[in-house]
C-alpha cells in the first residue's frame, strides 16, 4: 500500500500566490477539476471569481461545503447571528439562496438534488418536504426518499420524507454528524470516540476516529484518528476501512494534521489543521 | 456583490431563540490539571452542569448541548465536530487552571478580534463576581483547538487555578462546593452568555439554596424602629439592616421556608466594618435544638460565611437569630442575608460501609453526632494520616497516624473542643487519599 504524502500541484500554485488564504482553510472540496478552499470567512477556488467573503451577504463564516453528484456545484453554508444563507458556487459564478432565519448546512442526494433545512422546514430544491424538522446537519439517501439526522438527545433518527414519519435508528451512544452510505446504510461518529455502521437493523462498530466521510472511488470508510493533550491536537492521520479488510492506515505523519478529509479518485485532499493549509495524500495502490 | 447584500437583508427577522455548547474540558483519562482533593476533569463537568442549570431557566436559550455529561473520553476533535455538526450559535469551553500551586486568579480565551471577545469578557466578569480572585484578563486564544475549530464564537474560560494551596487549598473548595464555589462559576457563564446574546440572565442562587434576605418575607426583628438601613459595601441584594448593641435586647430573625427535610449548611452574609461586634451572636434552631456562634463582623464580609452543617425539617420550623444580648455595648450589629445550602449528597456519600478490595475505603459513623468512629478498610497495609478539615479547606489536626494493618480498622475521633458544623475527615497514604463528611452535633 502507498502512503506517499505529496502536496497537489495545483494547491502549492494556490500558495505561492495567496498564502494569507490559505492560513486560514478550515475545510475543502472539489470544484470542477480542481478545489475549492473554504476560510472561516472566505470561499477561494480556481475559476473567473476567485474568491468570495461571507461579508458581502451579510454574513460572517462558513461552513461545510460540499460538491454535487456531478463535480462541477459546491454548497457552502453561511451564517451569522442575523441570517443564514446557502451559497451555490460554481467556476464561473456564484448563486446565494436566502437569507433565512435559520438554516442548515446544505446536502446534495444522488439526482444532484440540493436539501438543508431553514427555519423548522426540511427543503428540498428550496420547498418544503417531509416533516418539520429542526436539525442543522442532514443527509438524504441517494433516492432522496430518506433524510438521517442526530435530535437533541444526540440519537440517530431517519425521517421518510414521502411520509414524514420518524425512527430512531440508536440511542445507544451520543451520535452527531451521521450520513448515508451509496447503498443506504448509516456511519455515524459517536462522543466517546467510536465509529458505527447501521445497516438494516444491525449495528457493527467500525473502529475509534472521527469525520468519517464515504470514499466512492475505493468503495470504503474515510476517517480520521487524532490523539491530544486535552488543549491541543498532538497527532491525525488518515485511515480507511472496508467490512472485509478492516481498518487501514492511509497516512502516518507526525508533522501534519490531517483533518476534514475530501476524497477524489486520486487520492484524498485534507486540511493541515496546525497551520491551516491543505494537502493531499494519494489513494492507496489497488 | 454589494448590492446583492443590500437586497439581501431586506426582509431580515431574527430568530429569538439561541443555542449553546458547553464543553467540559479533559475527562475520562485525561484528569487535566489536579489538586490534592480534586481534578480539573471533574471541577469542569460541575461547573458545566451548574451552567446548564442556569440555562435551563432562560426562555430565549432553545437548547444546551454539553461535549460530555460523565467521565469519559472525548477527543478534542470530536468536541469540535460536535458543535459543528449541530450548528450552535455559541461554544463555551470550560477549564481550571493550574500553575505551581502560589498562583490565583481567572481568565478567558477567545479571537480577540472577532464575536467571541464580548462574551469572554462577560463571562470573565461573572467570574471575578464569584470568587473575586485577581483579573488576568482575556486572552488571546486562536492557538487553542478548539476555538480556531470550532466555526462559531468561541470561548474557553480558566475559572481558578485548582492546584492553588499557598493561603488556602483551592482543589478543596471544589471538593466540597465551598460557598457554592461551582455553583458561581456556572452561574457566571451562563450569565455572561445571556448578557451577550441579549437575554436576560437567570437569578443567582437558585440551585437549591433558600436564602433569606433582610427584604424577604422571612426576616423580621423585634422592633423595627431600632433596625436602620443601610446599603454600604456589597450587601446582599443591596440593602441590610444595623443596630447598635447598647440596650443589649434587640434582635433579627431569618425564617427560612425549606423545600425539603434535610441536612443544610447554613451561612451568614454581612458588610464588615470597624465599627462592627466583633461578638456578633446568631443562634441556628435546627432539628437537633439550638446552636451558637460568635460572629466577627469586622472582618470577612461580603461573603458567604458558614456557621456549620444542621439537620432541618421542611418547612419554617427553622430559624437563625442575630441577637444583641451579651454583644459589646456600643457596636454595630448587621443583619443582612442567611443562605440554607443543602448538603444530604455529600453526606450520602459517608454512609456507604467500606468494603474490603482494590482501594481504601471510608465510613464515618455514626453520623451526625457528637462523636465518631472512623472506619478504615485497606487492601493493603501502609501508613495512615487521619486529618480533619474545616470546609474552608484549612487543616484543623491530624487525628491519628501511624500503621494500619489491611482489612478495618478503627479510630475514634471525639471533637471536645470544636463547634457543632460539619468537617471533612481526610485519610490519606503514600499514593492515595479518601476522604467523608462528619456532621458534629453539639
Amino acid at each position: 500500500m502507498s502512503r506517499r504524502l505529496v502536496l497537489h500541484p495545483l494547491i502549492l500554485i494556490l500558495f505561492a500566490v495567496s498564502r494569507q488564504v490559505f492560513a486560514d482553510a478550515m475545510d475543502v472540496a472539489l470544484l470542477d477539476g480542481g478545489t475549492l478552499i473554504q476560510g472561516r470567512d472566505t470561499l477561494t477556488w480556481e475559476g473567473t471569481e476567485g474568491v468570495f467573503s461571507a461579508s458581502d451577504i451579510g454574513c460572517d463564516r462558513f461552513y461545510q461545503p460540499t460538491t454535487s453528484p456531478n463535480g462541477r456545484t459546491v454548497a457552502v453554508w453561511a451564517g451569522s447571528d442575523s441570517l443564514d444563507c446557502i451559497v451555490i458556487v460554481r467556476r464561473n459564478g456564484v448563486k446565494v439562496l436566502g437569507p433565512y432565519s435559520d438554516a442548515g448546512a446544505p446536502v446534495w442526494d444522488g439526482a444532484g438534488v440540493l436539501w438543508f433545512t431553514a427555519e423548522g422546514s426540511l427543503l428540498r430544491n428550496c420547498t418544503p418536504v417531509g416533516a418539520p424538522l429542526d436539525a442543522y446537519s442532514i443527509s438524504v439517501s441517494r433516492q432522496g426518499d430518506r433524510v438521517v439526522y442526530t435530535d437533541r438527545d444526540d440519537r440517530i433518527m431517519v425521517m421518510s420524507v414521502a411520509t414524514g414519519s420518524v425512527e430512531v435508528v440508536s440511542d445507544d451512544y451520543r451520535f452527531y454528524g451521521p450520513f448515508f452510505t451509496p447503498c443506504g446504510d448509516i456511519v455515524s461518529p459517536s462522543m466517546d470516540g467510536g465509529i458505527w455502521l447501521f445497516s438494516g437493523d444491525a449495528a457493527q462498530y467500525v473502529d475509534q476516529g472521527e469525520q468519517p466521510v464515504w470514499w466512492p472511488s475505493q468503495e470504503c470508510i474515510l476517517f480520521i484518528r487524532t490523539a491530544d493533550d486535552g488543549m491541543q491536537l498532538l497527532s491525525s492521520d488518515l485511515w480507511t476501512w472496508t467490512p472485509e479488510g478492516g481498518s487501514r492506515r492511509l497516512t502516518e505523519t507526525p508533522g501534519l494534521l490531517e483533518t476534514n478529509p475530501t476524497p477524489s479518485d486520486e487520492g484524498v485532499f485534507f486540511v493541515d489543521a496546525a497551520v491551516g493549509s491543505v494537502g493531499f495524500a494519494e489513494a492507496p495502490a489497488p | 456583490m454589494r448590492s446583492l447584500a443590500a437586497s439581501l437583508l431586506i426582509g431580515y427577522s431574527c430568530a429569538a431563540g439561541w443555542t449553546v455548547c458547553l464543553d467540559p474540558g479533559h475527562g475520562g483519562s485525561d484528569p487535566g490539571a489536579s489538586g490534592d482533593w480534586y481534578l480539573e476533569k471533574n471541577a469542569n463537568l460541575d461547573v458545566a452542569n451548574e451552567a446548564a442549570y442556569y440555562l435551563g431557566m432562560v426562555s430565549d436559550c432553545e437548547w444546551v448541548g454539553m461535549t460530555r455529561s460523565g467521565d469519559y473520553d472525548v477527543t478534542l476533535q470530536a468536541r469540535c465536530d460536535y458543535a459543528n455538526q449541530n450548528g450552535f450559535d455559541r461554544y463555551m469551553c470550560i477549564h481550571e487552571n493550574a500553575f505551581d500551586g502560589t498562583v490565583q486568579g481567572s481568565e478567558t480565551y477567545c479571537d480577540l478580534a472577532g464575536t467571541g471577545y464580548d462574551l469572554a469578557t462577560g463571562v470573565l466578569d461573572g467570574i471575578l463576581w464569584a470568587h473575586s480572585y485577581s483579573d488576568r484578563g482575556v486572552k488571546d486564544g486562536t492557538w487553542l483547538y478548539v476555538i480556531a475549530h470550532t466555526d462559531m464564537p468561541a470561548i474557553l474560560g480558566e475559572g481558578t487555578f485548582i492546584d492553588y494551596d499557598t493561603s488556602w487549598d483551592e482543589s478543596y473548595r471544589y471538593y466540597t462546593n465551598w460557598n457554592d464555589h461551582e455553583g458561581r462559576q456556572g452561574w457566571a457563564y451562563a450569565a455572561g452568555l445571556c448578557e451577550h446574546m441579549g437575554s436576560t440572565p437567570p437569578a443567582y442562587g437558585s440551585t437549591g439554596d433558600v436564602i433569606v434576605d433582610n427584604l424577604s418575607a422571612g426576616f423580621t426583628v423585634n422592633s423595627p424602629a431600632e433596625w436602620s438601613s443601610g446599603s454600604y459595601g456589597n450587601p446582599w441584594d443591596g440593602n441590610y439592616r444595623w443596630s447598635m448593641t447598647t440596650n443589649q435586647s434587640d434582635w433579627a430573625r431569618w425564617t427560612p421556608n425549606l423545600p425539603e427535610s434535610g441536612w443544610y449548611e447554613v451561612s451568614v452574609w454581612y458588610v464588615e466594618g470597624t465599627n462592627r461586634a466583633s461578638d456578633a451572636r446568631f443562634t441556628v434552631h435546627h432539628a437537633g435544638g439550638d446552636t451558637e456562634f460568635t460572629v466577627d463582623q469586622t472582618k470577612d464580609g461580603e461573603q458567604w460565611n458558614v456557621l456549620g452543617g444542621f439537620g432541618f425539617d421542611a418547612g419554617s420550623s427553622a430559624w437563625v437569630t442575630l441577637s444583641e444580648t451579651g454583644v459589646t455595648p456600643d457596636k454595630v450589629v448587621i443583619a443582612d442575608a442567611v443562605r440554607f445550602h443543602m448538603t444530604s449528597t455529600g453526606i450520602e456519600e459517608t454512609v456507604s460501609a467500606p468494603m474490603p478490595g482494590d482501594t481504601p475505603g471510608l465510613l464515618i459513623a455514626p453520623n451526625p453526632a457528637s462523636a465518631f468512629m472512623v472506619t478504615l478498610s485497606l487492601p493493603n497495609a501502609c501508613i495512615v494520616s487521619l486529618d480533619l478539615y474545616d470546609l474552608s479547606g484549612r487543616r484543623l489536626e491530624t487525628i491519628s497516624r501511624g500503621f494500619l494493618p489491611a482489612g478495618q480498622s478503627a479510630i475514634p475521633w471525639i471533637p471536645d473542643r470544636y463547634p457543632a458544623a460539619v468537617y471533612i475527615i481526610r485519610a490519606s497514604g503514600e499514593d492515595w487519599s479518601t476522604a467523608g463528611m462528619a456532621v458534629l452535633m453539639e
